[in-house]
């Protein structure tokens, strides 16, 4: 792990992407602190995160696009996988370094409050949630670009991709007041569900009737449950969809409030897309 | 030291390998032999760990590539087909996280990797990034990454690919030098090289293994009592002569280079004696004989025979007989040995591929 991990920080450092990181996030948290707090004579610095969220749509896939779609695609993963390194590890190792390369861009803008306490009262509690916030909030991020640029060996492919899931993973709050579910709309959503099921079903046992079979089940499953005990299926979606609220998880922090349970979602989440990147690299090896 | 049990791979329905079985013992230098497609590179991914068989298992020195990995990976240095090779690297900075990667102790990295670059020569480009190297360069550092760590077991998927003539025998000796202190499995479509190189052939078609032994003793065992003569005359007039005669169950007239003289291959029926046969057909006609040779088949022919054969099996090559005489010969095993190095596989093995499409 130790020898990925050393690796890719050399590769971010020696291939620019890691300088540009650092210089476009300080720079764009440098503009919002000029407006929010300078220009503005506010010593609130905990709002400057939550303006700055909105750069993960292109921090994130910056950082994960070429970490694991390039040894692919280089055929290097024949190195790494063959060598006496597990795979966790070597997916612990590239997420460590994309984790570092975050947690320096955010250690230098800890200048930007130092610089505020020389001028006024800050609220430390606040501004400290707040960093643990936006740093597990980062790093969940990163886990699903990770996560993603294991499944495809196309680098502009995985940016893409994790562009859009940080987008949903962004707005899901938003998606989830504005579709708010009637019941049948949620027995569509459980029956999308269903039918994902069925297809993994497939992909893993490559065998039709199984799913099919699977999918029926479901399908009646869900249709008696609807009639029997519709209310069930009241705003079913989107206490779903709520499970990916990432964003209301990262507010309780910038309350000021260490809230566990949060600590806790944040560190399942990464570690869930973790596994799931390993489940990937694993699984290719024996299709 | 290395072990392979009933190996099979499927990619859906496509059986890639197809119930392989060998052992290879320590200090065996064995070529992977077999058309594009055969399995080869598949049977070294799952040998090597980076795939996964569908059924079957593999052992380095008893430690099994999937209950016990890190053991069994850290016996093992790999060069797939493709060098995996980090381009913006330098080549010292590249071996230098082989080294890492494969848990080298701190205080032994700098010796073992000037070792190795001085072994594989490669000293004098080890500033140099690696995108900016020669294709022969690139492979030397693919081999100075198996190398690393010092593994007991070489595998090497066709390493000279692609390489110039002059690069091709460098690399050639530099196996040669490193099968003394190691076992090797290399991979090759190219016969000549496993027959210089190896003392084991292993022959694969179409995921099946379908011979293997010295290559001596294939073409040996392979081979019938079959001989290339050359006689003084007319091509119509020897011809006739010699198919009047019923003591030779097959002759085949073969290209002359000489003016005025006819070159055939003979076989006698079973219990004559070819060259007796010949001689007295000779006598009797009044020809003049300018030349007996035992035709073995080179590794070449074998290759070609295996492959093209669907219903050749192992077994066949078992029970192959091993005739000594004139084969033995000092003289003409270096003889064949020079046909070996002379002919140019690369044309056959493309027939043989058409083939294999077409199929």
């Amino acid at each position: 792990m130790k020898a990925i991990y050393k690796r890719e920080i050399k590769m971010y450092f020696s291939s620019m992407i890691g300088y540009v990181f650092i210089a476009f996030f300080v720079l764009i948290t440098a503009v919002y602190f000029s407006l929010q707090n300078i220009l503005s004579l506010s010593p609130e610095f905990q709002y400057v995160f939550s303006s700055v969220i909105m750069m993960f749509l292109i921090l994130a896939p910056m950082l994960t696009m070429r970490l694991l779609s390039e040894e692919k695609k280089q055929r290097t993963d024949q190195m790494l996988l063959t060598s006496p390194v597990s795979i966790p590890a070597i997916v612990l190792g590239k997420y460590l370094a994309a984790v570092t390369v975050f947690l320096i861009s955010l250690a230098i803008t800890g200048i930007f409050p130092v610089i505020l306490s020389f001028f006024g009262t800050v609220a430390v509690a606040q501004i400290l949630g707040s960093y643990i916030g936006f740093f597990l909030l980062g790093s969940a991020f990163i886990a699903v670009g990770l996560w993603i640029s294991s499944i495809t060996d196309n680098q502009i492919v995985s940016a893409v991709a994790t562009f859009v899931a940080v987008f949903l993973l962004l707005m899901v709050e938003t998606i989830v007041s504005a579709a708010s579910g009637s019941e049948s709309f949620s027995l569509m959503f459980a029956g999308v569900i269903a039918l994902l099921i069925a297809l993994y079903v497939y992909y893993n046992t490559k065998n039709t009737e199984i799913s099919i079979t699977v999918f029926i089940v479901e399908a009646a499953v869900l249709i008696v449950l609807y009639f029997i005990k519709r209310s069930i299926f009241t705003g079913l979606a989107g206490k779903f969809a709520m499970m990916f609220a990432v964003l209301t998880r990262f507010n309780s922090f910038a309350m000021g409030l260490l809230d566990i349970s949060s600590v806790v979602y944040f560190i399942s989440f990464i570690g869930v897309f973790l596994y799931f990147t390993v489940r990937v690299i694993e699984k290719r090896r024996w299709s | 030291m290395i072990e392979v049990k009933n190996l099979v791979k499927n990619y859906g329905k496509y059986e890639a390998v197809k119930d392989i079985s060998f052992k290879v013992d320590t200090g065996e230098v064995v070529g992977f032999l077999g058309p594009n497609g055969a399995g080869k590179s598949t049977t070294m991914n799952i040998i090597t760990g980076y795939i996964s068989a569908s059924s079957g298992e593999v052992s380095i020195d008893g430690f099994d590539i999937l209950k016990n990995p890190k053991e069994a990976k850290r016996r093992i240095g790999y060069l797939p087909e493709i060098p995996p090779l980090y381009m913006d690297m330098t080549v010292t900075e590249y071996l230098n996280f082989a080294a890492d990667l494969k848990g080298v102790k701190k205080s032994e990295i700098k010796p073992m990797l000037s070792d190795i670059m001085e072994k594989i020569k490669i000293t004098h480009v080890s500033h140099k990034v690696i995108k900016n190297l020669s294709k022969g360069y690139r492979q030397r550092v693919g081999l100075a990454q198996a190398l690393v760590g010092y593994p007991e077991v070489l595998i090497l998927d066709e390493p000279t690919v692609g390489l110039d003539p002059k690069q091709i025998i460098e690399i050639r000796d530099v196996i040669k030098e490193l099968s003394k202190s190691h076992t090797i499995i290399l991979s090759s479509h190219i016969l000549s090289e496993v027959s210089a190189v190896c003392n084991r052939v292993i022959i694969i078609n179409k995921g099946r293994l379908v011979a293997s032994g010295t290559p001596d003793r294939l073409s040996e065992s392979l081979s019938q009592d079959r001989f290339k003569i050359k006689v003084k005359g007319e091509k119509d007039e020897i011809l006739k002569a010699f198919k009047a005669d019923s003591a030779f169950s097959l002759i085949e007239e073969s290209e002359t280079t000489e003016e005025g003289t006819t070159d055939l291959i003979v076989e006698g029926k079973a219990g004559i004696d070819t060259r007796e046969a010949v001689f007295d057909n000779s006598v009797k006609n009044g020809f003049k004989l300018l030349m007996i040779k035992s035709e073995r088949l080179s590794l070449e022919e074998v290759f070609l025979q295996v492959t093209e054969n669907e219903n050749f099996t192992f077994d066949d090559l078992a029970e192959g007989k091993t005739e000594s005489g004139a084969a033995e010969n000092a003289d003409e095993a270096e003889e064949i040995e020079q046909l070996l190095e002379n002919t140019e596989p690369e044309k056959d093995i493309n027939e043989i591929n058409g083939e294999d499409n077409e199929k």
